[in-house]
């Protein structure tokens, strides 16, 4: 027994030693004993990191070692930096809180001002207006302290109870709480009158100045909102009304921000400024609906919802329309529209899908139902619209088309512009669009440019965009008298149209031309009369005078009376601006009308040989050159030849690198060789690496003889093309390209089995000469009349050079064909002249160059 | 933000005639005129040119892909009516709110 109890209480013990053991183990471990300065420097720290209850604690642990009076104003400090933070944070009662504890180390004044605003902010109205009446007289004399009135005044005015109470009856401001009272009173129930009496019953130094401002602006805001607006930005920041202030600002927002600054209002608030705005109970209740569906995305979907469930507010027309705007991003809202609405019409489901697409860049698709579009609509164009809609789609079809390069074939873009014309004729730019399009296509689409041009005119005969239009392609095609007429028209309309007295002059003139042709004299004076009425007073060409003369000269002659258009023509010099430009012209004029040159020649001022043009000659010549080169006349380059002596001479005058070029190309132009490698010449000791200039100066040289131009002009082209390249320049490029090809077309290759004997690219040799011949005949009678002049001319066609073809005769046309095809060498062309007068008939050829042909 | 409509700019509907058009685009002018509110005014001048005829009206109403705005939405649904005064309560009440919201006190610089 006595062991056992030994053993009971040995166990005992242990339990005992191990609980005491387990108890000690869980106390928690003393703070470590840190020194006064190592707290002081930690208080220090946290204070200066902003940690105060960290700061807090460790001066309190200071306090503990030692009550110093240093630490005890310290910790007070400390916790009226924590009641600031707490209060910048929003955190009012707590900031009073710890204003409290600071005043139990502190002497508990300082901040009070701010303490009382706290308390006031916290919702303790009645300790907060106890305090301020009691220590009124120890509050500093801060801002805060000043507001303080007014912010009880304020509470006051707003029903907070209780406060009235805590202050003497004969405290000055109470007395103008009840003025205050009344004027809003008055207000509210619409008294203007006795809200104005009894504003005036509060002073300027009330604490209800600022409610009196802001009442003074709200009757003003009903008639002078600028005013009111004025009025209120007098009310300071701080003061209580401030956010009051903030609320009837808002009457100037509108829209989403209206919406978001609204939302964040407390309800009495939002009521306010409803008010303000005029918005009724439905409108708030809508005003609730938009946002939530806005808090829940703003979605497709939930504003949908929104709109159908609110239509009624919103309207019928407005909800649907918005709904539809909403169905190409939302297509499964379809089914909830067409609940509420009627059901949607096939064009309107299909233009939604197409809207889809191309909102997901998927124009192919937009396409596809675009034109299912159009299709439906075609089912019924009795309805109003539907041309013009269909007509729209199409347009836009076009547009989109090229712009995202949904087509395949450029056609569609031709046959969908004249289907939108068929459906709505009355588009202009639509014409214009399908003419420039066949314009631009050049000559393989010069029929339907032309059909375009035609029926544009019949809609739109007195649009000037359009007569100019028709004017230039009755131009293109010569018809000059329907260009006149267009241009006339034109006139009339825009008077002071250039190009259409231009136009409407050389027609007169070229009319006239004619008319003297036919020995119409009497027609042909008047054609003249109206031309001269036509040019401005000081911008006269001597065109005109010169036909008048000549046309003087060939009555004269057919009447056998005296000569007298000696004065017209030396009228018409004087008037072309210089004796050659003059002289020029009068030739040219009498060579297009075939008149026999002697007689004007008499009547024209001697040029000598040694004159040497000036500048502006030569350059006014280029002029007269190039717009008789725009008119196709045939004889430039023969009255040229009567004054290119002067002209020549005049190369080397210092001209400008610009009027070089233009002077060379205007020689280029019409093939006159001499002068364009004397201008060329001159330039290139200027600008010895121009490129046009060497294209120039050996185009002169070899007058377009490809068989002339040495290996060192293809150098010296080649490297020219390629600085052009360089360059930039488009234009030199261009023609130095023209001028190489043409060389290399002139070159074919040698046939291997026929050594000297050239062949045509892609001819198999090993024939004889006779087969070989047989089968580039049959080569050539294949090929069609562009292509074998282009064949024959080595690449360049010009009317110049047809009319030199056409002055060569029968054998002068073989022997060339003979050089080209490459057997010139081997046979002796005079051999076959017999032969070629019997094969080939004689062209009219014009009479003052009557040839002999010579017969054996 | 989505762009409002040239119709919410210059306040039509849809089926608005060229008359209409042009009369609501005056109005908004006088309102705004160019030497006051140059940015406004061009806002108008574009949502005038853009739905002038009934051409430009039809295109827009075929070819418009942007979705509707929210800001025409709240403007249709909250378009000031008669201005009214709100009555001695709805103004304590909002007063007291204010109150309660009212910012805070700037600290004093130690």
């Amino acid at each position: 027994m006595k062991s056992l109890f030994k053993f009971v209480v040995s166990l005992l013990k242990n339990v005992e030693e191990r609980t005491i053991f387990w108890i000690m183990r869980r106390r928690k471990k003393p703070a470590p004993s840190h020194s006064i300065a190592t707290l002081e420097t930690d208080a220090a720290r946290h204070l200066s990191a902003h940690r105060y209850k960290a700061a807090i604690n460790t001066y309190k642990q200071l306090l503990r070692k030692e009550q110093r009076p240093e630490w005890r104003q310290a910790l007070g400090d400390v916790y009226l930096q924590e009641a600031c933070s707490l209060a910048d944070n929003g955190m009012y009662r707590e900031a009073a809180v710890s204003w409290e504890n600071q005043a139990v180390f502190g002497d508990g004044k300082q901040y009070l001002d701010s303490y009382i605003t706290w308390l006031v902010r916290a919702g303790r109205h009645i300790k907060a207006a106890n305090l301020y009446a009691e220590s009124a007289d120890q509050l500093p004399g801060s801002e805060t302290a000043r507001q303080l009135p007014a912010l009880f005044g304020a509470l006051m005015l707003a029903g907070t109870d209780g406060i009235a109470d805590a202050f003497p009856p004969e405290t000055p401001w109470l007395a103008q709480q009840q003025a205050a009272k009344n004027a809003l009173l008055a207000y509210c129930r619409g008294d203007n009158d006795a809200t104005e009496t009894c504003l005036g019953q509060i002073s300027f130094r009330s604490p209800y100045r600022d409610f009196r401002t802001i009442l003074k602006a709200l009757l003003a805001m009903e008639t002078d909102p600028a005013a009111a607006g004025r009025l209120l930005e007098k009310v300071p920041a701080h003061s209580p009304y401030a956010r009051l202030v903030e609320l009837i600002q808002m009457n100037k927002l509108n829209g989403q921000v209206l919406g978001e600054t609204l939302e964040k209002l407390a309800p009495g608030e939002q009521t306010f400024v409803a008010c303000l705005k005029g918005w009724d109970q439905n409108q708030i209740k809508l005003f609730q609906a938009m946002r939530t569906a806005i808090r829940r995305g703003g979605g497709n979907k939930a504003l949908l919802d929104m709109v159908l469930n609110n239509r009624r507010f919103l309207g019928e027309e407005y909800s649907s329309q918005f709904c539809r705007a909403l169905l190409p991003g939302y297509p499964e809202g379809i089914k909830a529209y067409e609940r509420v609405f009627k059901p949607l019409p096939p064009f309107a489901c299909a233009r939604i899908e197409a809207i889809r697409r191309e909102q997901q860049n998927d124009y192919s698709a937009a396409d596809r139902h675009w034109q299912h579009c159009v299709n439906i609509l075609k089912r019924d164009l009795t309805e109003p619209e539907s041309a013009r809609k269909a007509a729209l789609i199409l347009r836009h079809l076009v547009e989109t088309g090229r712009k995202y390069d949904v087509w395949k074939h450029e056609e569609l873009f031709e046959e969908r512009l004249e289907e939108s014309l068929r459906l709505d004729p009355d588009d202009k730019p639509t014409y214009i669009k399908l003419i420039e399009y066949h314009k631009k296509e050049g000559k393989s689409r010069q029929k339907p440019y032309q059909k375009w041009v035609d029926t544009a005119i019949k809609h739109f005969p007195k649009d000037s965009e359009m007569l100019m239009e028709a004017m230039n392609a009755a131009t293109a095609k010569k018809a000059f008298k329907k260009a006149a007429g267009f241009a006339k028209t034109l006139l009339k309309e825009d008077p002071i149209n250039l190009k259409a007295r231009r136009i409407l002059f050389s027609s007169h003139v070229s009319h006239a031309r004619k008319l003297i042709k036919m020995n119409k004299h009497a027609l042909a004076a008047k054609e003249l009369e109206q031309a001269a009425g036509l040019e401005r007073s000081g911008q006269h060409s001597g065109v005109v005078q010169i036909n008048q003369g000549l046309l003087a000269l060939q009555t004269a002659r057919q009447t056998g009376k005296k000569l007298d258009g000696a004065e017209l023509l030396q009228q018409g010099i004087e008037l072309a601006g210089s004796e050659v430009c003059g002289c020029f012209r009068v030739f040219v004029e009498a060579k297009s009308l075939k008149l026999p040159e002697e007689p004007s020649l008499h009547m024209l001022p001697p040029i000598k040989k040694s004159y040497v043009c000036e500048q502006r000659e030569v350059l006014d010549l280029a002029g007269i050159i190039e717009a008789y080169y725009k008119q196709h006349n045939e004889f430039i380059k023969d009255a040229l030849e009567e004054v290119k002596t002067p002209v020549k001479n005049a190369a080397a005058r210092d001209f400008s690198r610009k009027e070089m070029l233009s002077t060379c190309q205007c020689f280029y132009q019409i093939n006159h060789y001499e002068l364009l490698l004397a201008y060329s010449d001159a330039a290139l000791k200027h600008w010895p690496k121009e490129p046009a200039f060497i294209c120039y100066q050996i185009s002169g040289k070899t007058k377009d003889d490809m068989n002339k131009v040495t290996s060192n002009d293809l150098d010296r082209l080649k490297n020219a093309g390629e600085r052009a390249k360089e360059q930039g320049d488009k234009r030199s490029t261009v023609m130095i390209g023209e001028f190489l090809e043409k060389y290399q077309a002139s070159r074919v290759p040698v046939f291997p089995g026929f050594p000297g004997l050239p062949i045509f690219p892609g001819f198999p040799g090993g024939n004889s000469i006779e087969d070989e011949m047989e089968r580039r005949m049959a080569e050539i009678e294949d090929m069609g009349p562009e292509q074998l002049a282009r064949f024959l001319l080595g690449g360049k066609i010009s009317p110049q050079k047809i009319a030199e073809i056409e002055r060569m005769g029968p054998e002068g046309l073989s022997r060339l064909l003979m050089e080209r095809i490459g057997v010139s060498s081997i046979f002796d062309l005079d051999e076959f002249e017999d032969e070629f007068d019997e094969d080939f008939d004689e062209p009219p050829r014009p009479r003052s160059r009557r040839r002999k042909t010579r017969r054996r | 933000m989505m762009m409002k409509t040239p119709f919410d700019i210059l306040g039509v509907t849809e089926e608005a005639s060229d008359a209409m058009v042009k009369k609501a685009y005056l109005r908004k002018v006088r309102a705004y005129p160019p030497e006051r509110a140059p940015e406004q005014f061009q806002i108008i001048r574009d949502a005038f040119e853009a739905i002038q005829t009934r051409q430009q009206r039809l295109k827009y109403q075929l070819f418009h892909r942007e979705e509707p705005s929210l800001d025409a939405l709240f403007e249709h649904a909250l378009h000031p009516g008669e201005p009214q005064r709100p009555s001695e309560t709805v103004f304590i009440r909002a007063l007291a709110e204010c109150l309660k919201h009212a910012g805070r006190m700037e600290n004093r610089n130690e």
